[in-house]
């Protein structure tokens, strides 16, 4: 599930070498909500501003030994930049995370974004300024491209750390090192980001039974879709590919051995009417209830 | 820092003014507020068109859901009533629930909800120096519409509003002046059935007429005619996506153009794979759980009119003492008229301690209810349809 247009480099996982436990993350899990924000205050920029870019700070989780970073919320910062500085306001982060820490999310800054693709000098400075606040963990850059370019590589999202590089420490000085970057969402957000992707988004308080509906034509064209290459797999006309036959042998071997659900739907359908049968009561009472609370009023 | 702070000024101070600084006498202050010239038909400055749809943006939405799925801690006890015992602590009590504040602005008959954020639990206003005043401040310094139009609210299993949620929305309602309030409630159990859930509603006109005294007690329910069931009056939904995400969400989603074709069975390129999670059954799982949601209501609701009951008749031993001072008090005085003597004065007004109780948490419970059973018939109802497939 990754973000941008795959890369040949490999990523290594490796087990911490050293007791001390901190390493540079192997992967960033982003939640969509955080690529929502960022593109969002990209668009809300005033197109009077000087800069080319947005910046803002990442927040979120880290796995114990730092090696998974997850981002669940952003905010952006004011900045400005021109050829000879570059400044943004630092009581406005400090406000903003103490802020953000009262709301009941356990969340510690881990990184900074730019929507900008381009990792210049300026950026070295501002994650040096990052790491400074991550301490001991090494800050996060995210960066999206907003320029839709024709090649359809636009919006890619990266993931980088950085390292020091040079002889001597000084804070422009660092190189950049690609993190692949996932997106991550739970199964409760699944139905919602199926309803932002279907095009065009339907209303979101649909009754549920569209859904059972939708997902029982869809499993049953796949079935037909299996069925038509098994057919035609047998009649000779398609070359078999042994790991298709195995991946279906796989499966309806799974399927037919679970042929003891027969008994629990119908068990359960006693308490189901039973239950229906209840709440229909406890409404009606609750509807009553309020009535006779205005009946009372009105007779007093 | 002194520059980058006084920049972040000029950044604020270029936006266009707060549509917030709209009040109904536009002609003394037409020289501060000024409104864009395209939207001044479109802006409605008395508030007079009634809110008859909601739409909220994409990023609403995901920062909604990202909010029902953080751990949040147990919300604090608080006890609305002057309650002799604190209610009985439920499973649904203490259950955390989502809230948070809903920005955006309001044109043509159409809220759009443009952004929000959480609140922490135990926020019931928005006061001058409230975690939301704060917070917006900041937002306002990075261009984010800053005029709060309403709440969110996640709940679980079907539920209602709470008290405080309704709290939030008077205080909303009352801070901008203008309009109403929406209130959205996004039902987070009803997502593993690969169903979503969001609602909008504001309050009702009876319930409006209520709020603004800020006495909900019988004389006022009876009124108004306000029951659980007709408290909120619901609005349609829509959701808009700006572009630039719908075309991130549309790389996301499209199937590799360079499919190795070698394997059948490539590795599954989109991050959004195909789900048939509606079709497992999930009654065994799921009915006890929305039994257990409506006892616990069914509980704190008993308790609350335990509550109301007693204040009720605290009420009425207090009227029965009184007049029996003033039985008291008119017999002394015949009898001292008799005598020849001077006469007391009549006995005062009676003090307090007679106020009706406020019946709103009783209201918001008896929707939560409500609220849940209804949940439980459509559960059942789907696990119906399930069996007979």
């Amino acid at each position: 599930m990754s973000l941008d247009i795959g890369s040949s480099a490999i990523h290594l996982n490796l087990p911490p070498a050293s007791s001390s436990q901190v390493r540079s993350p192997s992967v960033i899990n982003i939640h969509p909500s955080v690529l929502a924000s960022i593109l969002t205050h990209h668009s809300r920029k005033p197109s009077e501003s000087s800069t080319p870019r947005v910046i803002g700070t990442l927040m979120g989780t880290r796995s114990e030994s730092g090696a998974e970073v997850e981002v669940r919320t952003s905010f952006a910062l004011p900045h400005s930049e021109d050829e000879n500085q570059i400044a943004f306001d630092m009581e406005f982060l400090m406000e903003m995370v103490d802020l953000l820490n009262k709301n009941g999310t356990k969340e510690v800054i881990v990184g900074w974004y730019a929507t900008h693709s381009a990792l210049n000098a300026y950026s070295a400075v501002i994650q040096n300024f990052f790491s400074g606040e991550t301490v001991p963990y090494p800050a996060v850059h995210l960066t999206i491209d907003t320029d839709l370019s024709e090649q359809g590589k636009g919006l890619g999202v990266k993931g980088w750390v950085s390292n020091q590089l040079g002889l001597t420490p000084k804070p422009e000085s660092c190189v950049f090192l690609p993190v692949p970057v996932q997106l991550k969402y739970a199964d409760s957000e699944r139905a919602a980001l199926d309803m932002l992707t279907s095009q065009p988004t339907p209303s979101p308080s649909q009754p549920p039974l569209p859904t059972l509906a939708a997902s029982l034509s869809d499993l049953s064209n796949l079935i037909d879709n299996a069925l038509t290459y098994v057919k035609s797999v047998n009649a000779g006309t398609t070359q078999p590919d042994a790991q298709v036959g195995r991946y279906l042998l796989e499966g309806v071997g799974r399927w037919a051995g679970s042929e003891g659900e027969e008994g629990g739907v119908k068990a359960g359908l006693q308490d189901t009417l039973t239950v229906a049968y209840l709440a229909n009561l406890v409404r009606s009472q609750v509807e009553l209830s309020g009535r006779l609370t205005l009946l009372q009023q009105g007779t007093n | 820092m002194s520059g980058a702070k006084s920049m972040a000024a000029a950044l604020s101070a270029s936006l266009p003014a707060p549509v917030r600084a709209k009040t109904p006498q536009p002609v003394q202050q037409s020289n501060e507020a000024k409104v864009p010239q395209r939207m001044e038909g479109v802006l409605d400055v008395e508030a007079e068109r009634d809110i008859e749809s909601v739409k909220l943006n994409s990023l609403v939405f995901l920062k909604m859901m990202k909010h029902s799925t953080d751990n949040l801690p147990p919300p604090p006890s608080a006890s609305f009533q002057q309650d002799r015992n604190a209610p009985p602590p439920t499973a649904l009590s203490s259950h955390p629930d989502a809230t948070g504040i809903l920005l955006g602005l309001d044109l043509d008959g159409v809220m759009e909800v443009e952004d929000c954020f959480a609140l922490p639990a135990g926020e019931t206003s928005l006061g001058a120096n409230s975690y939301s005043s704060r917070l917006v401040a900041h937002l306002r310094s990075v261009q984010t519409p800053d005029s709060a139009v309403g709440i969110y609210l996640s709940t679980h299993n079907g539920g209602f509003a709470t008290r405080a949620a309704i709290d939030l929305l008077i205080s909303i309602e009352r801070i901008t002046k203008r309009g109403r309030a929406v209130l959205v409630i996004h039902d987070q159990s009803a997502a593993p059935a690969g169903d979503l859930s969001v609602r909008a509603y504001r309050l009702s006109e009876g319930a409006w007429e209520a709020a603004k005294t800020a006495k909900w007690d019988t004389a006022v329910l009876s009124e108004n005619k306000i029951t659980a069931a007709n408290m909120l009056s619901p609005l349609p939904v829509t959701i808009s996506t700006p572009s630039l995400l719908n075309a991130l969400l549309a790389t996301l989603t499209a199937p590799a153009s360079t499919s190795s074709s070698s394997s059948v069975l490539g590795e599954p390129r989109s991050p959004f794979p195909p789900t048939f999670s509606a079709l497992t059954n999930p009654l065994p799982a799921s009915l006890p759980s929305y039994l257990s949601d409506t006892l616990d209501a069914l509980t704190l609701h008993s308790h609350e009119a335990n509550n109301v009951a007693y204040l009720v008749r605290q009420i009425g031993r207090e009227k029965a003492k009184h007049e029996q001072t003033i039985k008291d008090r008119e017999e002394e005085n015949l009898r001292r008229r008799k005598q020849g003597l001077s006469e007391l004065p009549p006995v005062g007004e009676m003090r307090g301690g007679i106020k009706d109780p406020n019946r709103l948490e009783l209201l918001c419970l008896q929707g939560q209810v409500d609220g849940l059973a209804k949940g439980m018939s459509a559960e059942a109802g789907k696990g119906l349809v399930r069996c007979y497939l």
